[in-house]
């Protein structure tokens, strides 16, 4: 048999259509190994880049029975995907390219008037920057060097704090110290993408605030890692940290215990059938949000309250790591700080006179709280909690929920409250209670009794302590209430007397200017920065401008881009922004103190020309005459009377 | 020269376990490949009962319900075929075909209904109670596999002198 056509190796006639059909598989075989070869050496080279970064961070604890959150997932696949979503896990991570939100590109950016230069080298991140460990010692006092001496150095950036609003990064301390964690004092900014001082992110007093130098290892691995020990090595010469952690980040263990005994007992499939079946809760774990209302939202108040230690575990903590787990009484290890109210004990008000600082840095004067990051503390003081059976759970859920503030379906709705206070008035005429239209915002229990008079996170934030609305705070205690925080227009004499009226509240007694100018101007103008900033952002809150109506907030606004805080700045233009016809406004609120000066008369020329104060016009008790224009001489009064005094919210 | 073998001629018991396991894997086929086509509908839809993260177990249990379905559906197919095979030796199924032939059947019954109960009802990462059937029907399977290597290994020696390729027969 003759053959036109030779038999490849293949044994198939070689045809063109079959040279092509070898060719093509070929071809996507050479593909496919090619693509297999490079997500091989991607994924070695990550692992390279982990190993070699893992020599600088906290050790992978191996006591105390933690064993991270993937050995969890394949058991509990929907928690794990839900805890995945969290920023509690993207608390803390190693310093990758896919964790780093701030761009390392050799900006330089000055901290208290020493430069910082972020860079990168290959997938690493590095800083230049004034040695840390001499910064340490000079502010400490133990070294007479002036600040701009001190040695610049070359430090890997190795870990991150936070991922949702800004990031921060710690960089690795000299080796002898064994893995310190020093701070880098820059914050990234991830919505505005850039880098600003560490210090106009805090609400630090401008001529009270000290270098901010931190060391991860003894302060932050308590609530930003699972499990954390700081393993301090009295010991050695120089002590020094031998740090380890059950996870970076706050995980599965940091609520429900350790979970290596779990895992060690359930393998046993007739233990877990036998679980599932029966009624019986599985009693290697715990679930918070089984245990009573106290023990299970001291949970959440591990990390969420004001604590010190108790002198027994103080120590303890620093070679040991903390000695609380879920479902331990928190108050065995700690001990909770109130604010000396009413019912205070002879030790609190002892407590309070050794430290107001402390206190002033956290309480409104009426000992509400004022930081945010403190819900547990506010709470636990609340009758909802300590008469009633309210936890944290009762809003919130790490499984069931947005990620951005944890509130599950409904938790920020009256239907949460309405779940005890079923009456009439709470529920179906819940306008007899509020003298609020039905599904307005002044019915909604929240926002009289939960008002954003906390602080953190250049934003107001909910007061977790639920209360009503006390005149007598505001017009005493400089204390913002919830109804002027909405009613932004009105002066507290209107809310004393509708206070009055609708609920018979005693009338509080209140000065010319209590009587004559808004109360949130007030606070905005002459009130110290926590009022300040509380104020200023309740003027983009949209309840508060339907309330009160937005077109006269502009200039007043515009005064606090001068403001000695920087968070006051940012939330001012934040809010100004939010305006109509500002949300171009060009504004940097660290940028230069003249240009800043500037930028007010700017704003409000702006003002001018769009013809606003609108409704406002010829109302005295906005500051506003007749021809809409700002009463001056009353503004600059106000403006001199500020309240200087220093604040300090660390959030 | 090879001795021509006449090979034994077909009797009814055979036949008929052909047939059987011809139905049933064709059925299977059919049964199997519908729960196919259901679970890409379930993707198509995009629904939360099948493709939620929480129902990872669901999702698995049921694939492998599809997927031992369709399986062992072939199964019987090449199992009609092997009987078919072996009947030109012996006259009759033995007791070790006859055993595998219920074994297989319950095997194709019980494993992906197994999984597929384990999937309905599941705990957390645990299937239901349902995926108590999979073991039973996955050892079923073995011995039913056993059994007839065994019986067409006793054909072989038996019919050792005569055992001729088909197509030299």
């Amino acid at each position: 048999m003759s053959r036109s056509q030779p038999a490849d190796s293949f044994g198939l006639e070689a045809t063109p259509a079959a040279r092509i059909l070898v060719m093509g598989a070929m071809l996507i075989g050479g593909l496919l190994a090619v693509t297999v070869v490079v997500s091989v050496s991607a994924a070695a080279k990550k692992e390279k880049a982990l190993a070699r970064l893992a020599l600088e961070l906290p050790l992978a604890r191996e006591d105390a029975g933690y064993v991270s959150s993937n050995a969890c997932q394949s058991c509990h696949p929907g928690e794990h995907a839900s805890f995945h979503k969290t920023y509690h896990r993207t608390m803390t991570q190693p310093a990758l390219p896919d964790t780093v939100a701030g761009s390392f590109d050799g900006t330089s950016v000055m901290s208290d008037g020493l430069e910082y230069r972020v860079f990168r080298k290959a997938e690493e991140f590095w800083a230049e920057m004034p040695d840390p460990e001499e910064m340490m010692y000079v502010v400490q006092g133990g070294k007479p060097l002036p600040l701009d001496k001190i040695p610049r150095v070359e430090r890997r950036v190795v870990m991150t704090t936070g991922s949702h609003h800004y990031q921060t990064y710690w960089a690795s301390g000299a080796d002898k110290y064994g893995n310190l964690l020093q701070t880098l004092p820059l914050i990234y900014l991830i919505k505005e993408q850039r880098w600003i001082p560490r210090e106009e992110a805090f609400m630090k007093a401008p001529h009270d605030r000290g270098r901010m130098i931190t060391q991860w290892n003894n302060h932050c691995i308590n609530c930003h890692s699972t499990g954390g020990n700081p393993g301090l090595q009295k010991t050695t010469r120089e002590g020094g940290f031998k740090t380890a952690a059950g996870e970076l980040g706050i995980s599965c263990e940091a609520c429900h215990g350790p979970g290596e005994e779990h895992i060690r007992v359930n393998r046993n499939p007739l233990r877990r059938y036998g679980l599932h079946g029966g009624s019986q809760e599985d009693s290697t774990m715990v679930n918070p949000a089984k245990l009573d209302h106290k023990r299970g939202s001291q949970v959440c108040g591990q990390c969420h309250g004001v604590y010190i230690r108790t002198d027994a575990h103080g120590m303890k903590f620093a070679e040991e790591g903390e000695p609380y787990r879920p479902g331990d009484d928190l108050n065995e290890t700690r001990y909770y700080i109130r604010y000396p109210q009413r019912d205070a004990t002879p030790i609190e008000r002892e407590e309070f006179a050794k430290n107001p600082a402390f206190f002033a840095e956290r309480w409104w004067e009426d000992g509400t709280v004022m930081a945010g990051g403190r819900e547990y503390s506010g709470m636990s003081v609340s009758a909802c909690y300590t008469r009633g059976e309210m936890s944290c759970f009762s809003c919130h859920s790490m499984h069931d929920s947005d990620p951005a503030d944890q509130l599950k379906k409904g938790g920020a709705t009256n239907g949460a409250c309405v779940e005890c206070h079923g009456q009439p008035e709470y529920t179906t005429e819940v306008s007899r209670h509020t003298h609020h239209a039905v599904g307005s915002s002044g019915s909604e229990c929240m926002n009289c009794h939960m008002p954003h008079t906390a602080y953190a996170l250049f934003s107001a934030i909910r007061n977790h302590q639920i209360e009503s609305p006390d005149l007598d705070a505001s017009a005493h205690l400089g204390v913002p209430n919830a109804c002027n925080l909405c009613h932004l227009n009105k002066t507290l004499e209107w809310t004393a007397e509708a206070m009055h009226e609708r609920y018979g509240t005693p009338k509080v007694e209140l000065n010319e200017e209590q009587r004559e100018v808004s109360a949130a101007l007030l606070w905005m103008l002459k009130g110290h920065a926590a009022q300040r900033v509380i104020a200023a952002w309740h003027t983009g809150w949209k309840p508060a401008q339907d309330a009160s109506g937005s077109d006269w907030l502009a200039p007043f606004q515009a005064q606090l881009l001068d403001d000695p805080y920087g968070v006051v700045r940012y939330v001012a233009v934040e809010n100004l922004k939010a305006l109509s016809g500002f949300e171009d406004f060009d504004f940097d609120f660290i940028g230069p103190e003249n240009e800043r000066r500037e930028k007010i008369g700017e704003a409000i020329a702006q003002w001018r020309e769009q013809g606003r104060g609108g409704e406002g016009s010829g109302r005295s008790e906005l500051l506003l005459n007749d021809d809409g224009t700002v009463d001056e001489a009353r503004l600059r009064q106000l403006l001199s009377e500020r309240d200087n005094r220093p604040v300090n919210i660390k959030e | 020269m090879a001795k021509k073998v006449t090979p034994a001629a077909p009797v009814k018991s055979a036949e008929q376990l052909v047939f059987r396991h011809l139905l049933i894997g064709w059925g299977g086929l059919v049964v199997f490949i519908l729960l196919g086509i259901f679970l890409e509908m379930l993707h198509g839809l995009k629904l939360d009962l099948y493709l939620d993260v929480r129902q990872e177990t669901r999702r698995l249990m049921w694939i492998l319900a599809h997927a031992h379905g369709t399986l062992f559906s072939l199964v019987h197919l090449g199992f009609a075929w092997s009987v078919r095979f072996a009947s030109r030796w012996v006259a009759s199924p033995g007791s070790g075909i006859r055993s595998a032939s219920w074994m297989l059947t319950a095997g194709l019954i019980a494993m992906p209904l197994g999984f597929f109960l384990g999937g309905i009802w599941t705990y957390g990462g645990d299937p239901g109670i349902g995926i108590l059937l999979v073991p039973i029907g996955a050892v079923l399977m073995l011995i039913a596999c056993l059994r007839v290597l065994i019986e067409l290994a006793t054909i072989r020696s038996k019919s050792a002198a005569s055992f001729l390729h088909p197509s030299d027969v």
